[in-house]
């Protein structure tokens, strides 16, 4: 197999589950989410070749991921590529699924992440998926202290919804 | 509620939908359905070519049937315009933001760019889509025409055309673009604040 082919698998393998509760912020239903992972996956391989390594693979694909949900809400109802459908990405309802306990908590945060506006939400869900500010900023192109102040400034709006509701 | 009961809180969220990704096929999906994309630009570009192509002799015989040398430049001078307009077109699309690898505010700034750049084209659409081909049918109908009513009726058709093109694409702007742009500045400065 080719370095770029399996690199991309790779990638797409670790990344697929994060990737997707990104999407899901940025759409506004589970098949909105479908098709804007679809979307997602199709420019992280054209996008491949000019990574340039100016930070690590794991980092540069959510910069990718980002780009496109942001993009995606831009465009017009008229202009609206056709979007790429992928079968060999099989989106299955996990049988048995089970709610986690806290699921009401889960859908008061996202429901409170929604009322942010579109750059708040991307800094949060990277930091809520874990991301140290280094990282971040690599991703939206802020410098660490920047993030730094607004994430405290984000957390405070999120808090609050979260309490008021 | 702390960062820790937040962070716990999100990643709970295992999804109600599993994703399986069919390695075997997924490249060679991929590959195809880009190339079958790519395939359709080409071809809408070569379309878009083609209209000219076609149009080129039709401009050139309508010339030629032209009873009248003046009316017979007047006719020739289309060329030109058609080939400023296909220019224009492509000169705006192959602009089109597609590094999905800079950082989001880069990325932001690239895409406000790009549709600043597609509103002043849509703005300016007057004084390089309209009017060039309206003069030039006026003068032809001034020239080949005699009669007053036929040249009033051809005349006031033109132009109707004309103003309908303008506003449609005022409203274009109006609607569409101008509120993306708008969108893009807001997303811009709520990052940079």
């Amino acid at each position: 197999m080719k370095t770029q082919e399996k690199i991309f698998l790779d990638l797409l393998e670790e990344n697929k589950d994060r990737i997707f509760r990104l999407c899901s912020i940025y759409s506004s239903d589970a098949d909105d989410a479908k098709d804007l992972f679809q979307d997602v996956t199709l420019n992280i391989w054209k996008s491949l070749p000019n990574f340039n390594e100016d930070s690590s693979l794991n980092t540069w694909i959510y910069r990718v991921a980002l780009n496109v949900c942001l993009r995606a809400k831009s465009k017009t109802k008229k202009k609206q590529d056709i979007m790429l459908k992928l079968d060999s990405v099989v989106f299955k309802e996990t049988e048995q699924y089970e709610p986690p306990d806290n699921s009401t908590q889960l859908a008061q945060l996202k429901r409170c992440i929604s009322t942010l506006n579109d750059s708040d939400k991307s800094i949060i869900v990277l930091h809520l998926e874990e991301m140290p500010y280094k990282k971040i900023s690599e991703i939206t192109g802020l410098t660490e202290n920047h993030i730094a102040v607004k994430m405290k400034r984000i957390k405070a709006k999120l808090f609050t919804c979260i309490k008021t509701h | 509620m702390t960062d820790q009961e937040l962070n716990n809180i999100w990643k709970s969220s295992e999804n109600s939908t599993s994703i399986a990704v069919d390695h075997t096929k997924i490249i060679v999906e991929i590959a195809s359905k880009l190339g079958s994309f790519h395939n359709s630009i080409k071809n809408r570009n070569r379309r878009e070519i083609g209209v000219a192509l076609f149009l080129l002799p039709v401009i050139i015989w309508l010339a030629y049937i032209s009873p009248l040398l003046a009316s017979k430049i007047i006719t020739l001078l289309a060329i030109p315009w058609l080939f400023l307009v296909i220019f224009k077109l492509k000169k705006v699309k192959s602009q089109g933001p597609q590094n999905f690898n800079l950082p989001l505010l880069e990325f932001l700034t690239e895409q406000k760019s790009y549709l600043k750049k597609e509103k002043a084209l849509l703005q300016n659409i007057a004084y390089w889509y309209i009017l060039p081909p309206m003069l030039l049918e006026t003068v032809r109908i001034c020239i080949s025409l005699s009669d007053i009513k036929a040249m009033t009726t051809h005349l006031l058709f033109t132009w109707a055309i004309g103003l309908v093109v303008y506003l449609l694409n005022k409203r274009a702007v109006r609607k569409d673009i101008t509120p993306l742009i708008v969108e893009t500045e807001n997303t811009i400065e709520n990052l940079k604040t």
